[in-house]
């Protein structure tokens, strides 16, 4: 084939010791549509955030129609190289027109007599928009009204009409279908594929397979930093592009999973519980000692589950018992005194940074340590001290700011924090994010010391090791609903994948 | 203002000089405006005089430009408590160099605007200060460089500057309103009609947005902060046309009508929402609604309760009608 488009060679990216993009190799030739494949953490979003100038490489070269190019920010991209991105979230500046978005930083084109001629942006927006969308889109009533009055999925559609008004040449598609229709999956396909013809490239990443396969020319698929293999579209379809993303070296050793005996009562069940868009009818029972993982691929109602048990989040309809006794939803103070404990992914939220170690670990529970109102600082310092050691937290002193620590030892606190000792379920949303390999094995054991001990655990993983070895049972979670349970034998990675994906 | 019954707002609307929007509210403001002149004309039998039009304005005048100047920090999602001091510095400044040279005296106090609007913005924006602090650190030292220069109030402005700006034709200010229409026309046009307008309204929306296709952020900031100090020096101006002398604490209640004033005008204190037009409304309401509970003889505790109460029922009717949700 000719020249490509871009050519992406040997592309290495480090976060700390972790390298997210190892050697990356990428082509995208003119008029052709490339699908970016690969599960969560694989790298997709890290390489293309480097091709738009988001982040710095660390090494490799980008070329530009032969030439070597430097991405050094996203304006640079945009304006001297053509490359522009639409993206899932945030495109547009809410408060501006429709017009003044897709020209926005190119509004001296519209200049008379110093006075930008909003007239003529407007007829040139609307000529923009009828030549992207085509002559009947309904944005074309639009062009003056501001961003925020129309839907996301419309916002992405101006975005892109922004990326080809301004003459990109690779324009980026991140997970953009994320909230449409068929019909408007539909309509974007035709737009997609008509612009191919004026010797666009695109990447499009979208974790709807079916989507993917219909629309792209050519793969690229990624597993941990590294690109796997690059296909055309005839010599590739979802099942063997599904055993590229799977299979890996052997990672880490996993303890030997806890029993649970089989008369175990269940503690957690939840029944029929709804919340809105984020799930639907969800049921599920926990036993004494069981650690139940809910996968799947991230946003997909995981987290509103977690939120609703610890009475986070108010759900419409549904119950949950614990203990065979139902549990008042929407009440986190319920929820902690019947011995729910919750870690979200969030640290900043779960923890105040900026204060010593010892008022992370006992707020929560100072009543615990006063009597007649005043503190008893001496047995709190006696649990303090267990809690640490139990933990076997790495500080300098209890009196550390939790921010000189690293994050598998700000994770320890956020878990320590809960008194395990009173803790009958516990809800961690990806406890091991983040933090390096050493202090996760010692989570892992945590979490198997506790199931030992009785512990309900119901977790939100994303990585697939962990999936397949640190859970009893998984649950596939997609758009709300229980997409498949696997336990045993079943729990292979092409299964997860499988049920994430499809 | 029609209305389809599945699109609550109309296509049409958009950010520009239309006064009128209920996804801006400005209707409210103006509304208000109308409603209380006529309430106005109704109750207090000296309301609409000439005498009284005429003082409205000339309360009116420095309230608008000391509240544009916090709208347009406002509007990259950033404070400025720096508005007050800077009247009042003007003011000491002029009644010391007003004597010597009026047009020096005028060329200075402009100049020390711009100098405490850049210090500002590289704060902001190069030291990376959290805008809230910056600003009220800066608040105290050009206090205290006031009351260096002006412990007590006093000083004379000469009579020249006091007349020219306190001009009337046919009972009205003409020279200083026509001076202020020309600021406020001037700052419209700049915000609305030039680039500038846009990618200040778009580095306060979402400055990952703006920087994506390639807004300078940063140095639009400085401007903005610029362009806040020279609104609220030129309101010192006028301040010092009105009572002639230099006074190191007479901007002190400015800040807090800055505030109010951008507030019920609708700017969203998140930044990149909200009309400068509209702001002006709401600086002719708060001179309008003193100037009416004066003549109607509330005392002026209870008038800064009334600002207040107005102020938290157009902010509640707004966030009932707009249609993102609460953002003022």
């Amino acid at each position: 084939m000719n020249l490509p488009l871009l050519r992406a060679s040997k592309l290495v990216k480090r976060f700390g010791h972790n390298t997210v993009l190892d050697h990356v190799d990428f082509l995208v030739h003119p008029g052709r549509i490339v699908g970016l494949l690969g599960e969560n953490g694989a790298g997709k979003s890290t390489l293309i955030k480097c091709l738009a100038g988001v982040h710095r490489l660390d090494g490799g070269t980008i070329e530009l129609d032969g030439r070597p190019v430097s991405v050094t920010s996203p304006s640079v991209a945009r304006s001297e190289y053509g490359i522009d991105c639409v993206f899932q979230g945030m495109n547009l500046v809410p408060s501006l027109s429709v017009a003044a978005n897709i020209f926005l930083a190119r509004e001296r084109a519209f200049y008379r007599h110093g006075l930008i001629s909003r007239r003529r942006m407007n007829e040139k927006a609307a000529e923009v928009v009828a030549h992207v969308l085509g002559d009947n889109s309904h944005i074309l009533d639009r062009i003056t009204s501001t961003a925020d009055e129309l839907s996301l999925q419309d916002q992405r559609l101006i975005a892109l009409c922004r990326a080809v008004s301004g003459n990109a040449r690779l324009i980026i598609l991140d997970e953009i279908t994320a909230l449409f229709s068929h019909e408007q999956v539909d309509l974007l396909f035709r737009i997609i594929r008509r612009l191919k013809k004026m010797k666009t490239g695109f990447v499009f990443i979208s974790h709807r397979m079916q989507e993917v396969f219909a629309l792209c020319d050519e793969f690229t698929v990624m597993k941990e930093g590294k690109v796997v293999g690059t296909r055309p579209r005839d010599q590739i379809d979802v099942g063997t592009s599904i055993t590229m993303m799977t299979g890996r070296k052997a990672g880490l050793d996993f303890p030997q999973m806890p029993k649970i005996s089989p008369d175990a009562p269940a503690i957690l069940d939840i029944r029929d519980l709804s919340c809105g868009t984020e799930f639907r009818n969800f049921s599920l029972s926990v036993r004494r000692g069981e650690i139940v993982a809910l996968a799947g691929l991230r946003g997909q109602g995981q987290e509103a589950i977690l939120k609703a048990v610890f009475g986070l989040l108010k759900p419409v309809s549904g119950r949950i018992k614990l203990d065979g006794i139902a549990l008042e939803t929407a009440s986190t103070r319920t929820a902690i005194r019947r011995g729910i404990s919750y870690v979200s992914d969030d640290k900043e939220a779960e923890l105040m940074l900026d204060m010593p170690i010892r008022d992370n670990l006992t707020l929560p529970r100072l009543a615990e340590h006063s009597r007649a109102g005043f503190m008893n600082f001496s047995q709190e310092a006696g649990t303090i001290s267990d809690i640490i050691s139990s933990l076997a937290v790495k500080a300098k002193s209890v009196y550390q700011p939790v921010n000189q620590l690293s994050g598998g030892n700000r994770q320890k606190i956020a878990l320590g924090r809960w008194n395990l000792r009173r803790t009958r379920v516990l809800l961690l949303n990806e406890p091991t994010q983040g933090i390096d390999i050493g202090v996760k094995l010692d989570f892992y054991n945590l979490i198997h010391d506790l199931s030992r001990k009785g512990v309900a655990i119901l977790l939100i993983l994303t990585e697939m090791p962990e999936i397949l070895n640190l859970p009893h049972r998984v649950l596939v979670i997609g758009g709300g609903a229980i997409r498949c349970e696997l336990s045993g034998k079943d729990l292979t990675e092409d299964n997860v994948l499988r049920a994430s994906l499809m | 203002m029609e209305q389809a019954p599945d699109n609550p707002v109309a296509p049409e609307q958009s950010i520009g000089f239309k006064p009128g929007s209920p996804a801006s509210a400005g209707w409210i403001i103006w509304s208000i405006l109308a409603a209380l002149w006529i309430i106005g004309a109704m109750i207090a039998p000296n309301f609409i005089t000439v005498q009284n039009l005429s003082n409205v304005l000339i309360k009116a005048i420095p309230v608008i430009l000391v509240s544009l100047s916090q709208a347009v920090v406002l509007l990259v999602a950033c404070f400025d408590f720096t508005v007050g001091s800077v009247v009042s510095l003007v003011t000491v400044i002029m009644s010391h160099l007003a004597d010597i040279s009026i047009p020096l005296a005028v060329a200075a106090s402009l100049l020390a605007a711009v100098a405490i609007g850049l210090i500002n913005g590289f704060g902001v924006v190069i030291l990376r200060v959290n805008s809230v602090i910056m600003t009220f650190g800066m608040l105290y030292v050009v206090q205290g460089i006031s009351f260096y220069f002006r412990p007590y109030p006093g000083g004379l402005v000469p009579f020249s500057f006091v007349d020219f700006l306190g001009f009337k034709y046919a009972g009205f200010p003409v020279v200083s309103a026509g001076l202020c229409a020309l600021i406020c026309l001037t700052l419209l046009t700049f915000v609305y009609k030039r680039q500038i307008g846009q990618h200040l309204y778009a580095t306060g929306a979402n400055e990952e947005v703006a920087q994506r296709v390639g807004i300078r952020t940063t140095r639009l900031r400085v401007t903005a902060y610029v362009v806040s100090a020279v609104l609220a020096g030129l309101a010192g101006l006028f301040v010092t046309a009105v009572t002639g002398t230099g006074d190191a604490l007479i901007g002190q209640s400015y800040l807090f009508q800055s505030f109010i004033v951008a507030l019920l005008g609708g700017m969203a204190i998140t930044g990149g929402r909200g009309n400068l037009f509209n702001v002006i409304g709401a600086g002719l309401i708060v001179a309008t609604l003193s100037s009416l509970l004066n003549h109607i003889g509330v005392n002026n505790w209870y008038q800064d309760v009334m600002l207040g109460a107005l102020l938290l029922v157009v902010l509640g009717v707004r966030s009932l009608y707009s249609t993102t949700g609460g953002d003022g």
